[in-house]
């Protein structure tokens, strides 16, 4: 009873540190009149909510490592505090949220192996072209040659991250090994053979960073892990992945249904406060709706260690979250902003951009109908 | 065709054969040939049109809107006949048959093939219509006369000439387009009474096409006769102001989400005096005919809605042929093909519902509200769809599907928001479908 008062004590602290770190972020990124934000100012607000060890860290010196969103703590105590973390950021800028949430992930990939120094920017390689990296194609990238003539091969996509990344942590399938066999290996972001190209031009989360990863025969030193470990590690950062982002859609449609809310109240049609008119109340009630299913969907195993859970159940879970985020807090965030009516689509009002974001976050990774075939391969009992 | 059914075909008797369509025509081609000849030639002109002169711009003008400049395409619009389609020969382009037949049907068809190419551009183009309505809806000769044919002239001589329709206010948008509000609507621009005509003070917001017009059409509260304030459903009036009129401005350019290509500007009105032959129509008929702006405008809006989600569905069919996974082409997989047809169905519904709205001489209210609404929703689905499909590629900008997106959520929004919509349905059909 206690110990239980004294940790969810413990929560409210945190939280409380993060909504003020939120409110830090909305200032000081939106303090001019860019819809997403000055892009400028991201750097700086990354190196003070590492300082304050919620950012992930390569480093196990680091309280990062331990304590930053997706670091080691999850792996006992579950995602709880990460998806809090993400949910609360997501309320004041969606890519902010995602480059810390990229940070972690890749950091999470690392599990505290390579030699990467503290506040190295990271990022997680495993998707391709088009897909899931669990079918044949894996994330585009093979491991070639054995022992000193280690290589790395291939094309990955879409690779998300804080900052230009120092390193990558990549998930590759084994040219060498078993059919299939998975490796996670790290290289430097400017090794030998390692083209990074930006993505490209994205309609929201522009405040991370997105490249297209291009390895020639890149030379390796170090194999992070091989086989089922590697396999294991993967559907953990997928399954992560994709529970970040619908905490981060959670924290846009939150704060949208806010902002929605207070429109309401003062503005005027036909006499009538809006929030009095039926047409507002069912939107904002949809978005209520909305919200509350997605928050008790990434609620169901946030408390249970990562290292716990199988990793169906993981990947399961997360599926059916990410996939909340296209049916429901995209739908939330879009009746919001019909809530604000032509107001709602100009860029100075914030709408427009929440949703950009969800846009982006309800296929990031990972295209609906890809999870939805997914679930019902974990659901026969496929391996994955 | 599969070969086994072909062949199954070939074994029917001869009316059998006859009565089986074996055609590969495209949708498109198909739909073009349900449509009577002259319909038929515009809907081709439109999309020649369109794939000429809007699909070499729509990309840069979406990226960079304040950079792109749209008289040089609007000039050109105005001599391919685009422009004046509201009277005929020898003062516009408006084909005879809509004189006793639909009047908008080839404005639907033309918002369907513009916006296709880009919404934006596409709306740009159809701001100016909607401008211009007002005159001719009035049923005034003097305004028809003097200022719709005058314009229309201007334009098919490629000397352009455009207009806007201003009745949006800050603080009322919902309240000037359905009944309930309107008389309680809190308008700031307003008409006063002056010798040889009226003063005009106020302001307009999201005027597509504001920032750039040589003439727009507004919409003010005209002051009784007791001098006391009107309101809008009793004494709205409309007038048209002339770029260069003294007290007339154009203010901010607002920045959209999407359909970023037409500027959507506040205009200023301070002590603006207009002569008598500016007022459209007579003093006090601004509600109705603002009505019925909107009852004539909501089926263009509507094919601004199904060309964007074209457009869409066309990025999604393309991407699908060209990806591969799994070395395979993506429209193989069957779980591509269901989302593509599903999307094509939207597409389908979409221009069923709008076309047929559209057949009525006169259009009908409820009718109008309706597909507008319903295509703005549709259309909305399936450029998300499209997205989906695509993976991350959709929502990135160089693949054209997070565009449409971007452009078809202002269908849901503009030209009366849905939920306005649906009551205007409502309110049209209430006596013959509704009334306990």
């Amino acid at each position: 009873m206690i110990g239980e008062r004294a940790r969810q004590e413990e929560w409210r602290a945190v939280e409380s540190t993060l909504r003020r770190f939120a409110g830090r972020v909305e200032r000081t990124l939106f303090a001019g009149e860019e819809p997403d934000g000055d892009l400028a100012c991201v750097p700086s607000l990354l190196a003070e909510l590492r300082e304050l060890g919620v950012l992930a860290d390569p480093s196990p010196d680091h309280p990062g490592h331990e304590l930053g969103v997706w670091g080691r703590h999850c792996r006992e105590e579950g995602a709880g505090l990460s998806l809090l973390a993400l949910s609360t950021l997501g309320e004041a800028c969606g890519g902010f949220a995602a480059a810390v949430h990229a940070q972690g992930l890749a950091c999470l990939a690392l599990d505290g192996e390579g030699d990467f120094p503290s506040g190295a920017a990271l990022a997680a390689v495993f998707t391709p072209h088009y897909g899931l990296p669990f079918g044949p194609e894996g994330s585009g990238l093979r491991l070639e040659g054995q022992g000193d003539g280690l290589r790395l091969r291939g094309e990955s996509h879409f690779l998300l991250a804080a900052g230009p990344p120092a390193g990558l942590v990549c998930f590759a399938r084994a040219a060498d090994g078993p059919e299939g066999e998975w490796a996670a290996v790290a290289v430097e972001g400017d090794a030998q053979g390692v083209e990074l190209a930006p993505a490209g031009r994205r309609t929201g989360l522009r405040a991370a960073h997105q490249y297209h990863l291009r390895c020639e025969q890149v030379p390796l030193q170090h194999v992070l892990q091989r086989g089922a470990a590697a396999h294991h590690a993967l559907q953990r950062v997928v399954a992560c992945d994709w529970l970040g982002q619908a905490a981060i859609a959670l924290g846009v449609a939150r704060r949208a249904a806010r902002d929605a809310r207070a429109y309401a109240a003062q503005r005027y049609q036909g006499g009538r406060i809006i929030e009095e008119h039926a047409s507002v109340r069912l939107l904002l009630g949809t978005a209520e709706y909305d919200a509350g299913l997605l928050a008790d969907v990434l609620q169901r195993h946030a408390g249970v260690g990562l290292d716990s859970l199988e990793p169906a159940a993981l990947l399961r879970w997360a599926a059916e979250a990410r996939l909340a985020v296209g049916e429901h807090a995209r739908r939330a965030v879009t009746g919001c902003l019909q809530v604000l009516g032509g107001y709602g689509y100009m860029e100075d009002y914030g709408m427009e951009k929440r949703l950009r974001d969800v846009s982006v976050l309800k296929s990031l990774h990972g295209a609906p109908d890809r999870l939805r075939l997914l679930l019902d391969g974990l659901a026969r009992g496929e391996d994955t | 065709m599969h070969p086994h059914l072909a062949a199954s075909i070939e074994r029917l008797g001869p009316m059998g054969r006859w009565l089986y369509d074996r055609g590969e025509e495209s949708l498109w081609e198909r739909d073009t040939r349900t449509l009577p000849r002259y319909l038929q030639r515009r809907r081709r002109k439109y999309r020649r049109f369109a794939r000429q002169h809007v699909v070499p711009l729509a990309v840069e003008a979406d990226r960079a809107p304040e950079q792109y400049d749209p008289r040089p395409l609007l000039a050109e619009a105005g001599r391919w006949g685009l422009q004046s389609e509201f009277l005929p020969w020898p003062v516009g382009r408006m084909p005879y048959r809509a004189l006793w037949s639909s009047k908008i049907f080839a404005a639907v068809l033309k918002a369907e093939e513009l916006c296709a190419a880009c919404g934006g551009i596409g709306l740009s183009l159809l701001a100016h219509d909607l401008g211009i309505a007002p005159l001719l809806l009035s049923g005034h000769p003097p305004s028809i006369l003097r200022w719709q044919v005058a314009i229309n002239l201007a334009n098919l001589r490629g000397d352009v000439q455009l207009a806007a329709f201003a009745i949006t206010e800050p603080g009322a948008g919902s309240d000037v387009e359905e009944s309930e509000g309107a008389g309680r609507a809190r308008v700031v621009t307003t008409a006063r009474r002056a010798p040889g005509g009226y003063v005009l003070n106020g302001q307009k917001v999201f005027i597509s096409g504001g920032g750039h017009c040589d003439y727009v059409t507004v919409f003010a509260v005209l002051e009784r006769e007791d001098g006391s304030r009107g309101q809008v459903d009793t004494d709205f009036t409309c007038f048209i102001v002339e770029r260069g009129r003294p007290g007339f401005r154009v203010g901010r350019r607002e920045r959209k989400l999407g359909q970023r290509a037409c500027d959507a500007s506040q205009l200023f009105f301070d002590d603006v005096f207009l002569p008598t032959r500016n007022r459209v129509g007579a003093e006090r008929s601004g509600w109705a005919l603002n009505r019925n702006v909107l009852n004539y405008s909501r089926a263009p809006v509507a094919g601004i809605a199904l060309g964007i989600a074209r457009g869409a569905v066309e990025a999604a069919t393309n991407f699908a042929r060209q990806t591969r996974l799994n070395n395979r082409p993506l429209v193989e997989y069957q779980e591509v093909q269901l989302a593509l047809a599903g999307m094509w169905m939207d597409v389908m519904a979409m221009r069923g519902l709008l076309w047929q709205s559209v057949r009525h001489v006169k259009p009908v209210q409820g009718i109008a509200a309706a597909a507008k609404a319903r295509c703005g929703d549709l259309g909305f689905r399936v450029a998300n769809r499209a997205m989906e499909l695509m993976g991350d590629h959709g929502y990135l900008a160089a693949h054209g599907a997070e565009k449409g997106m971007r452009d078809v959520r202002l269908n849901q929004i503009y030209e009366g928001t849905n939920h306005i919509n649906a009551l205007a349905l409502i309110e049209s059909l209430w006596e013959p479908e509704f009334r306990p």
